[in-house]
């Protein structure tokens, strides 16, 4: 997460329930991060860069469009990062979103969907809390075919997803998991900021 | 909890020099990749995916899905989207 102050960020994230990890450290003409665990225990980062932030833009394909948590305890989660960051909670199965069974939430700020917060599936127990960070592709299928023959692995087939287009969970050859999104960006409204 | 607006703008994720950055320190707090934090130690968790049952969605909603929910859901027509991921609060006080 973008920052202006990493030290009272991580001061914030305490109080509500985080772990540092990694403590608040200045890398010299980059930035200042910190490296946290929220209350899930899911590994996060907060950033402040030395150059500020871009402004936002339509990620292209090859890019890291969205990112996506998914943690044991919504509602706390929920919570934290509301409270930690200032984030928008919408919760999509109550407002009339295909949900499923699942508890499924949108953070946002200024208008911007920022990160998804998801339960983790039922039968996924034994797995922890993470953050998911996807890239934009133009073909979830054929990405995952390629990264299979570059040594990677598929840990999520191909599959709709709520947008319209598909997504999958991929590993690299190390084990790293990342996820890729298809996005089709023809009727979407782009607002200069 | 808001209600949700139909219209949201897009944005890249700005995540790479977060990425190669943790990477610089993932030695430094436990070491190891993986996707999972127990007890002060990453657990690699690559493989450990599945049971994304048919109702497990986890990208952002379009303007189509919500308008079938029903309903005045407030805000302009169009479509919801990825946002980069950047706190709303940042003085995070």
């Amino acid at each position: 997460m973008a920052v202006r102050d990493v030290a009272a960020a991580q001061q914030a994230a305490l109080q509500h329930g985080a772990e540092v990890l990694f403590k608040s450290h200045y890398y010299p003409q980059r930035c200042r991060q910190a490296v946290l665990a929220d209350p899930d225990g899911a590994v996060f980062a907060v950033l402040a860069a030395e150059g500020g932030d871009p402004p936002d833009y339509l990620a292209g394909p090859g890019e890291w469009i969205w990112s996506s948590v998914l943690v044991r305890d919504p509602k706390q989660e929920t919570a934290f990062y509301k409270s930690v960051f200032g984030y928008d909670v919408y919760d999509l199965a109550s407002e009339g979103g295909s949900g499923g069974d699942a508890q499924h939430y949108i953070l946002s700020s200024d208008n911007y969907a920022r990160a998804g917060l998801h339960a983790l599936p039922a039968d996924s127990m034994r797995r922890h809390p993470h953050w998911l960070n996807f890239v934009r592709v133009t073909d979830a299928a054929d990405t995952a075919k390629k990264a299979v023959a570059l040594g990677g692995r598929v840990l999520v087939e191909p599959r709709i997803d709520r947008h319209g287009g598909h997504v999958a969970v991929l590993a690299d050859p190390s084990g790293a998991p990342f996820g890729v999104m298809e996005w089709s960006d023809a009727d979407t409204k782009q607002e200069p900021k | 909890m808001k209600r949700m607006p139909r219209t949201w703008k897009l944005s890249a994720v700005g995540v790479l020099v977060l990425t190669s950055l943790a990477g610089c320190v993932v030695g430094g707090y436990g070491g190891g990749v993986g996707v999972g934090y127990v007890g002060g130690v990453y657990e690699p968790g690559g493989y450990e995916y599945g049971g994304w049952g048919p109702g497990y969605r986890v990208g952002p909603p379009r303007g189509g899905e919500y308008e079938h929910g029903g309903g005045d859901h407030g805000h302009g027509g169009g479509d919801h989207g990825p946002g980069g991921g950047r706190a709303a609060a940042l003085d995070s006080a």
